[in-house]
């Protein structure tokens, strides 16, 4: 079991500030999802914590050692990438070979299993599969190091819907059998709604939202009736955003509302809805 | 440093080396080949054919090999290597080491390959055409005879060709690496400022500035360096040419510590 | 099999398996899939399954066999369905007057309401 402690990260590319201060720590035992629009600094994050670039200011720890150029802190984490890291001639097995003399915990036989459960020709070169096949090559590898911190970064791209499915019902199965710290970077906010148990929503380069998902639920709630009604009663409040038909309006509000009036209806902030009113602007 | 890291890089290197390995050397032995079957000349009154041809230096293409190989050992390995949890420290570490192992196995299989091309044909092995005196063998004489190799000059083959080949092999690893730090203004800068700068730039400034003096006194250095001035003494080059590789590995460490990971 | 806005994952989790022992699928003294199958098949964080399940222990609907995994409880049904009674104002009650005064249906029409259906029921 290993956990991450991300302090004052700040990421600077010539005059882009892709990251400002972040301090966000990844314990072990949580499924975490981090959450973010195109550009917000997910990938950053991501690259900074596997070594790929250096941070311009702040500290990243595994299990309280820097991560920096560190080999036995890099070791304890698998990341899988958008990026093709693979040499192109290498075959699929090949590369699982290569990754259990890395990754001493690497289970072979399930990564055969997965292999057939994916229909995955394993003798094929990495460079002829397709964008699908891709990403489903790199989720067995990622399945199966057996590493105490696994990130996921857009795992699903390409995948069918079978596919997908077949995806998280084995990350689950992989993550009840071996409890670690999981951390999916994804755009598919519903999908993973029920799976991850903690939230981390990152917005133009720092983290608006670190908190368990069941909290981050009872966070905000919608209200919807008679355009004049709702303007009415949402005077006052935190409005996260609102949409108009017609006469008809929906409010998006920040925080719990006990007493709502009889001609205006009430309902729950999902996920996605909560992430999109909360990262529109 | 992760033990088992460098063990499964280093595996993963020289399986990377096999092919080309192989291919060279065929090559090599399909030219020492061809000069057997094509190196007669005919002497017509008699009719017999005497062979005169003589050859030396194959070695030259486990060094060029070698540098191709070195330029190849940065970008693919870099991608590869950190996808797979290991620090660039160790990455490089686990590349030097490995290109020292293909310079001992190009060192043995050439000095091994001399004392068969001496038999079969009249071949001089490089470090004879370059130290022959050391060994009894003039320089600038056509040679009508291959050497004969005794176990001194093998030994001093080996080593010689080993320090030379993972020298050459340092330059190529450099070179990559420090073209994979450039942007692309810079790649193109630098290819054409160097070349143009030391063929033509230098020449002419040493000329105008010099009278000449700045280039002899380099190629005097050089000379010296190889052990070539007043003696023939290959430990001399052997010495320098691991000094100025462990120069270039310092550089590469340099630049590929700051290495981030392109897409 | 999707999941409701409404409720936390956890409660639906234990209203599902409740339906389930209800029903007959998961007779007494007889084992419950692990927390695993059932995060497995929901897709839904072990975490959640197992608080649903603990609710479950709890009220004394399931226990742990140890080494073995989770039964159902001797009377657990008589269990679920005094709860469910106990909560039958709360979930239908309220939201049936609530949503008839929104219609403005007075108290005859809803038990007029009530008797209609009994007698559905009945043919």
């Amino acid at each position: 079991m290993s956990k991450i402690e991300i302090k004052n990260i700040t990421k600077t590319f010539n005059d882009v500030t892709a990251l400002k201060n972040v301090n966000v720590n990844f314990e072990e035992n949580h499924i975490y999802g981090l959450l973010g629009r195109n550009g917000a600094g997910k990938t950053t994050l991501l690259n900074l914590i596997t070594g790929k670039m250096f941070p311009t200011s702040g500290e990243i720890l595994v299990d309280g050692e820097r991560a920096i150029e560190n080999d036995r802190a890099l070791s304890k984490i698998y990341c899988m990438t958008e990026l093709n890291l693979y040499p192109e001639k290498m075959r699929v097995k090949e590369a699982f070979h290569w990754s259990a003399g890395f990754y001493p915990q690497f289970d072979m036989e399930y990564a055969n299993t997965l292999c057939s459960q994916f229909e995955l020709k394993t003798n094929q070169k990495i460079k002829n599969l397709s964008t699908g096949y891709t990403s489903i090559f790199k989720i067995i590898i990622a399945l199966s190091c057996g590493s105490e911190i696994v990130i996921f970064d857009e795992p699903v791209l390409g995948l069918d819907a079978n596919h997908r499915e077949m995806f998280y019902k084995e990350l689950i199965q992989n993550y009840s059998n071996h409890p670690r710290t999981f951390i999916l970077s994804t755009h598919l906010i519903e999908e993973v709604a029920t799976i991850i148990d903690r939230v981390i929503i990152i917005k133009n380069g720092e983290v608006i939202m670190d908190d368990e998902v069941q909290n981050v639920l009872n966070l905000g709630c919608t209200v919807s009736g008679p355009a004049g009604a709702v303007d009415q009663y949402i005077a006052g409040k935190k409005v996260l955003g609102v949409s108009t038909l017609g006469g008809l309006k929906s409010a998006y509000l920040l925080g719990q509302i006990h007493d709502i009036p009889n001609n205006l209806e009430m309902g729950k902030l999902d996920l996605q809805k909560l992430f999109i009113q909360l990262t529109n602007s | 440093m992760s033990k088992l890291q460098m063990k499964t890089a280093l595996k993963y290197h020289i399986s990377d080396y096999k092919n080309t390995v192989l291919i060279m050397y065929l090559c090599v032995y399909l030219a020492v080949l061809m000069i057997l079957i094509f190196g007669n000349v005919k002497i017509s009154s008699s009719g017999s054919s005497v062979r005169i041809s003589t050859t030396g230096g194959l070695e030259i293409a486990s060094m060029i090999t070698i540098f191709v190989v070195g330029l190849n050992s940065f970008k693919e390995n870099f991608k590869f290597l950190s996808a797979n949890g290991m620090s660039r420290k160790t990455q490089l570490c686990s590349t030097i080491a490995s290109l020292g192992i293909l310079s001992a196995v190009f060192a043995l299989i050439d000095t091994i390959n001399s004392i068969i091309f001496t038999h079969v044909m009249v071949y001089r092995p490089m470090l004879v055409q370059a130290y022959g005196p050391r060994y009894g063998y003039a320089l600038n004489v056509y040679p009508f005879r291959s050497p004969i190799l005794t176990a001194q000059i093998l030994a001093e083959d080996f080593l010689w060709l080993l320090c030379t080949c993972f020298f050459i092999s340092m330059i190529g690893l450099w070179i990559t690496t420090l073209f994979y730090r450039m942007n692309r203004g810079m790649k193109i800068a630098v290819g054409i400022a160097v070349p143009v700068l030391l063929l033509n730039g230098l020449p002419y400034l040493d000329e105008l500035y010099f009278g000449g003096a700045f280039l002899k006194a380099l190629a005097r250095a050089a000379s010296a360096a190889w052990g070539l001035s007043g003696g023939y003494n290959p430990y001399i080059a052997m010495l320098s040419m691991l000094v100025f590789s462990g120069i270039f590995a310092a550089l590469t460490f340099l630049l590929a510590r700051r290495a981030a990971l392109k897409k | 099999m999707t999941f409701a806005e409404e409720k936390p994952i956890y409660l639906q989790i234990e209203e599902k398996i409740e339906d389930a022992i209800l029903a007959g699928a998961f007779s007494e003294e007889s084992q419950i899939p692990s927390t695993t199958e059932f995060s497995v098949n929901y897709k839904i964080n072990p975490a959640t399954a197992l608080k649903g399940i603990s609710l479950l222990v709890d009220s004394g609907i399931v226990y742990k066999k140890r080494g073995l995994g989770m039964f159902v409880c001797p009377g657990a049904k008589g269990i679920i369905l005094s709860k469910r009674k106990k909560d039958f104002f709360d979930s239908y009650v309220s939201t049936l007057l609530s949503e008839a005064k929104k219609l403005n249906l007075s108290r005859d029409d809803i038990f007029k309401m009530i008797e209609r259906g009994y007698d559905n029921e009945q043919n």
